[in-house]
């Protein structure tokens, strides 16, 4: 079994941005991958394949994350938010191979009678893992805007820090520690601008990454969405740009 | 070769499986029963036999010696033993929680399927299921699917598919509509867990998600029915914290850890009122069970299911046996689910495990 992973025939470029094309580039390139995580991996692609639907052979449907975005209020701060949920084809979505289509939280976009409702952001958090058929494991919140976004998400119990959780592991909000990392997959305009600590903390990673301590999220009248992927250190999907 | 070596899992039914599994459902003898199937369906990791009732049972196991028992009558889920480090050595333990009946065994894993508009009757009584399916990669993965037709007239099509692996076992149903009329479903996916002792057992995964106290739905199988899982404890010498809310009054889970001593019925999801809003704030689609006496946790991954039930027996625990259980699972019974004449609705439930 693990000399069937280590076929090196097939020396295509690495399709990386799909769970299954990660699964056979592992398989293939790396020996330092252990029998238990390939086969942890080969689970979860075969997971994929019991909730393939009949027309399996169709391209992967890209994932609605956030629904509709509210009406706008007068004096809006953001305009590419509509974008996301517009059905654009620059918006950014997950694309994970065979992926049973999931429901948004009911939207009535056309709602002519909708009550007003106070300005807020809406934010879809994505866990690091995806669910065992392949899906991603998001969450949603709603915020007001002009918080630091350590803020939203520890009131709204999302897991921010992971492994660095206890007590005494984080700075709590000081700029120190650099465990809060979260990737900003959509929406990052409306964070404020990443100031000398967050460079500092983040030279090396990913440029849409941002501390959760040290990002406002607009200002209190703002309304958007946002997605942000948890984590990002262990994550094992890749988003599509 | 480099592809995973799972089949899909609609292969075209070749006449003669087609009628084996028709002929497995009716009155065959046991033995004759089980024979067929074996030959039908056995393959490596898939065993069928019978329990001590005499109902008909497959037994699914990997390589690891990790090895799950469902009876094929109904779908039940009568044991799951995966291979687990525990008190500083590889063994196996029983994580289900079952009593054996008069007739049948109770507990374990199983479906219920209820039909909303007409006073919760159960879709699936009186359905037969059969076989339909049985696939593995000989290694680390096995399942089984069972399918029968439920609903008045057989216009639902109900699949349960079950599959264990190396470090989980999983459960899934998809409803297909085939009637000409929409269906209303409560449906859950219920299982009883064992746990060493009342006083350790809790969960983990809740804080922060609203709850109220809510019976479970109807089923043959859960050891507590929902009026005797509504009924109150009385409340011991030193009040055993919080009161329980009443039904229908929704309170948040401040708690990192909800402690089950005391006899709790409860569902855990947005309330339905807040998803007719634009965005609501969603419940957690895992948690993780914890036993303080044993040191393994287990961890119940819900997917297509809105709400999440839990309840512990509290005091009630001994008429089932010396072992504390928690009967849990995914569930929508808050909202029904409406499948539309031709349309499909699946929802699985996960317990994998990191004991290792």
């Amino acid at each position: 079994m693990i000399a069937q992973g280590q076929n090196k025939s097939s020396q295509a470029r690495p399709r990386t941005h799909t769970v299954g094309g990660a699964v056979s580039y592992l398989a293939r390139n790396t020996s330092a991958t252990t029998a238990q995580q390939l086969a942890k991996l080969r689970r979860r692609r075969q997971w994929q394949r019991l909730f393939s639907s009949s027309a399996s052979s169709a391209p992967p449907r890209p994932i609605q994350l956030l629904p509709a975005a509210a009406p706008p209020p007068a004096t809006r701060s953001s305009s590419s938010a509509l974008s996301i949920c517009r059905g654009s084809r620059e918006g950014r979505r997950l694309r994970v191979a065979r992926a049973v289509e999931t429901d948004a939280p009911s939207a009535d976009p056309e709602a002519a009678v909708e009550p007003v409702e106070p300005p807020s952001v809406d934010f879809a958090f994505v866990s690091p893992r995806l669910l065992p058929d392949g899906t991603p494991d998001v969450v949603y919140r709603t915020a007001c805007g002009g918080q630091k976004l350590r803020d939203i998400m520890l009131e709204g119990y999302i897991d921010l820090y992971g492994p660095y959780d206890k007590p005494l592991s984080n700075c709590s909000g000081g700029g120190e520690c650099g465990t809060c990392m979260v990737e900003v997959i959509e929406g990052g305009e409306m964070l404020s601008p990443k100031n000398e600590v967050e460079k500092e903390k983040l030279r090396r990673k990913p440029k849409s990454w941002r501390l959760a301590c040290q990002a406002t999220v607009g200002k209190p009248d703002s309304t958007g969405q946002m997605i942000i992927q948890q984590l990002p250190e262990w994550k094992i999907h890749e988003w599509e740009k | 070769m480099a592809a995973a070596s799972f089949l899909p899992l609609h292969l075209p039914a070749s006449p003669r499986l087609a009628t084996i599994a028709r002929a497995a459902s009716g009155v065959v003898p046991a033995a004759v029963q089980t024979s067929q199937l074996e030959e039908a369906f056995g393959r490596k990791g898939l065993k069928f036999g019978t329990d001590a009732t005499g109902a008909p049972t497959a037994e699914l196991s990997v390589r690891n010696g990790s090895s799950l028992q469902v009876r094929l009558n109904d779908g039940l889920v009568t044991s799951y033993r995966p291979k687990v480090y525990w008190k500083d050595e590889l063994s196996y333990r029983e994580v289900l929680h079952t009593v054996a009946g008069a007739d049948a065994v109770k507990g374990g894993v199983g479906l219920v399927l209820n039909d909303a508009s007409s006073s919760s009757t159960s879709l699936l009584a009186g359905s037969e299921w059969s076989v339909t399916d049985a696939d593995s990669d000989s290694y680390d993965a096995v399942q089984v699917e069972l399918g029968c037709s439920a609903g008045k007239g057989g216009t639902l099509e109900v699949s349960y598919v079950v599959t264990l692996y190396e470090l989980s076992m999983a459960t899934a149903v998809i409803v297909k509509n085939n009637g000409s009329k929409p269906v209303e479903l409560t449906s859950a996916v219920l299982s009883h867990i064992r746990f060493d002792k009342r006083r350790g057992t809790a969960v983990e995964g809740f804080q922060g998600c609203p709850y109220c106290s809510h019976p479970p739905p109807a089923s043959g199988f859960a050891l507590l029915t929902p009026a005797e899982a509504m009924k109150r404890e009385e409340s011991g010498w030193f009040g055993g914290g919080g009161e329980e809310p009443r039904q229908g009054a929704w309170t948040v889970e401040e708690n990192l850890y909800t402690v089950l001593k005391k006899k709790v019925s409860r569902v855990y999801a947005a309330p339905p009122e807040e998803r007719k809003k634009r965005i609501y704030n969603t419940a957690p689609s895992k948690f993780t069970t914890i036993d303080q006496y044993s040191g393994l946790g287990f961890r119940l991954i819900k997917m297509g299911f809105e709400d999440m039930y839990l309840s512990s027996p509290g005091g009630m625990y001994e008429k089932f046996g010396d072992d504390y259980f928690l009967c849990t699972g995914p569930a929508s019974i808050l909202v029904p689910v409406v499948v539309g004449p031709g349309e499909e609705w699946r929802g699985a439930q996960v317990i994998e495990h990191d004991n290792l």
